[in-house]
């Protein structure tokens, strides 16, 4: 049994570097006789830092002076006896997953059920057997480092995400970008941009290519995450060079299709609509790689739900992408959208359709695009529930004024 | 998802059913192996059963494809309908494989 505790204490450190023996351990009990042979079971290990108090509230002043790693704690003492030990320590944020081994004299079921319902990890009968003591202790300290450094390690992955998560806002057009558009096209713009996970596999945006015709364009990278989103900053910068952007919806998708094909791995893909609306001759053109059906409003209050069949990006050389056309004049608008919107289930797993949508933009007729954002953006987090979201969900719209 | 498989000749027959998504890579595996194997010159990918897929299984779908044109395994999907066959024609699917 020696053998065994020598070669785990020896063995164990944390990614840090800091040896299981440096633990700090606080023995909390009355008798006198008990502390010493803990505390000489400890020392006997190689454990250093041992402290220990005679009571309950001794014990309490020693966890925020001695900050110790496991308790081991006695039931009956005086002041603070053990219980109220463990529920003040519990009750405290900072210490909840804090080891506390109880060791107790009872063998009574009602008085060990209490002992763990009031937040004990662990229980040794008294007499106490010193190696049991120490054996038990080993196996908390070491989920107690094992935890630490996951959860270290948790906090970096997550402020790496957010990092990332900012980068990734930035390629998409800003709220400066979007008014000097609106402004110069005579456009109502509305944007919600919201990846599943820190980021994600969407993207959208829109080029000024003449002083009527602007491009805007949504792309939706397979899957999502870390890597979908990698594959949006390599778009992005591929759509920074000048020429590529074009007034021909069907030439700019099969340039772009080539070149994704060349960097995407098998099994990755993107669906992507582009589409260029003409202020003067009142017409949008477009062009779509498998992406969501846009769906067109107008004046007069006709809806079309534009055909947006397509080759998804980056799965076959020269695919060529039918170009299409259809009227846009004042008072048009046209919705385009990431499937998580009509591919969320609710919990009774029903999703809402192209229909529901549509709806819901024909009853607001008139109103300005951020407005039927808000009522579009209701209607889904109504639909979705409880339900996590698990899909990236970006949404644009763009009516002309 | 579930797969059950038949064997006729040199053809192998996946009966898929259930749900086709990101969390099926591992079973689909065992389409990919039958392509590879020397002794199948086609596979047929039989939809009749799903009811729903997603962009992560039309990836699968497409890496299928890739080592169909690798190893000369001609694919076939078959008996795709509601929202299986909603995907197939969004994405052209016909164009890339073989709808029955």
């Amino acid at each position: 049994m020696q053998k065994i505790i020598d070669r785990k204490v020896k063995q164990y450190f944390d990614s840090s570097g800091v040896s299981l023996l440096e633990s700090r351990i606080l023995i909390v009990d009355d008798s006198e006789f008990s502390r010493s042979i803990l505390i000489e079971i400890f020392k006997k290990n190689g454990f250093r830092n041992i402290e220990y108090a005679e009571d309950g509230e001794i014990g309490l002043e020693k966890l925020e002076s001695f900050e110790p790693d496991i308790i081991i704690l006695d039931i009956v003492m005086p002041k603070v006896d053990g219980f109220e030990f463990c529920e003040r320590v519990r009750g405290c944020e900072k210490f909840s997953g804090l080891p506390i081994l109880v060791q107790s004299g009872t063998s009574d079921p009602y008085n060990i059920t209490k002992i763990f319902s009031v937040g004990a990890t662990d229980f040794v009968s008294k007499p106490v057997n010193a190696e049991e003591v120490i054996v038990r202790s080993i196996v908390h300290l070491e989920n107690k480092i094992l935890i630490n450094d996951l959860m270290k390690y948790r906090k970096k992955a997550e402020e790496e995400l957010r990092n990332a998560r900012e980068m990734q806002n930035n390629i998409v057009p800003s709220d400066d970008c979007i008014y000097k558009s609106e402004r110069m096209y005579g456009l109502s713009i509305a944007a919600y941009f919201e990846p599943s996970f820190e980021v994600g596999g969407d993207l959208w945006g829109m080029k000024n290519i003449s002083d009527n015709e602007v491009a805007i364009y949504s792309v939706d990278f397979s899957g999502h995450g870390v890597t979908s989103a990698l594959n949006t900053f390599r778009l992005h910068t591929i759509l920074q060079s000048e020429d590529s952007f074009s007034d021909d919806p069907s030439l700019f998708l099969y340039n772009v299709n080539n070149r994704l094909k060349k960097l995407l791995n098998v099994g990755q893909f993107a669906t992507m609509i582009y589409a260029v609306i003409n202020i003067k001759k009142n017409v949008m053109t477009y062009a779509s790689a498998g992406h969501t059906s846009p769906i067109v409003f107008r004046e007069n209050g006709e809806g079309e739900m534009l055909d947006s069949a397509g080759v998804p990006l980056g799965v076959a050389r020269n695919t060529t992408y039918d170009l299409k056309e259809t009227e846009f004049s004042k008072g048009d608008l046209v919705l385009m959208y990431s499937d998580a919107l009509i591919e969320t289930g609710n919990e009774q797993g029903d999703f809402l359709s192209e229909k529901d949508i549509f709806n819901l933009v024909k009853y607001s007729k008139g109103l300005d695009s951020k407005v039927i954002m808000e009522a579009l953006l209701e209607k889904y987090h109504k639909h979705c529930g409880a339900v996590e979201q698990s899909d990236d969900l970006t949404i644009n719209i763009y009516k002309r004024k | 998802m579930n797969i059950s498989q038949n064997l006729l000749g040199t053809t192998v027959e996946f009966l898929l059913s259930g749900k086709f998504t990101f969390s099926d890579h591992d079973s689909f595996r065992t389409i990919i192996e039958k392509i590879k194997d020397s002794n199948t010159k086609s596979v047929i990918i039989d939809f009749s059963g799903v009811d729903f897929i997603d962009s992560a299984a039309l990836g699968m779908l497409l890496i299928a494809r890739e080592e169909g044109d690798k190893y000369a395994v001609q694919i076939s999907l078959r008996g795709a309908q509601g929202q299986i066959e909603k995907m197939f024609k969004v994405s052209k699917f016909d164009s890339l494989f073989t709808l029955i």
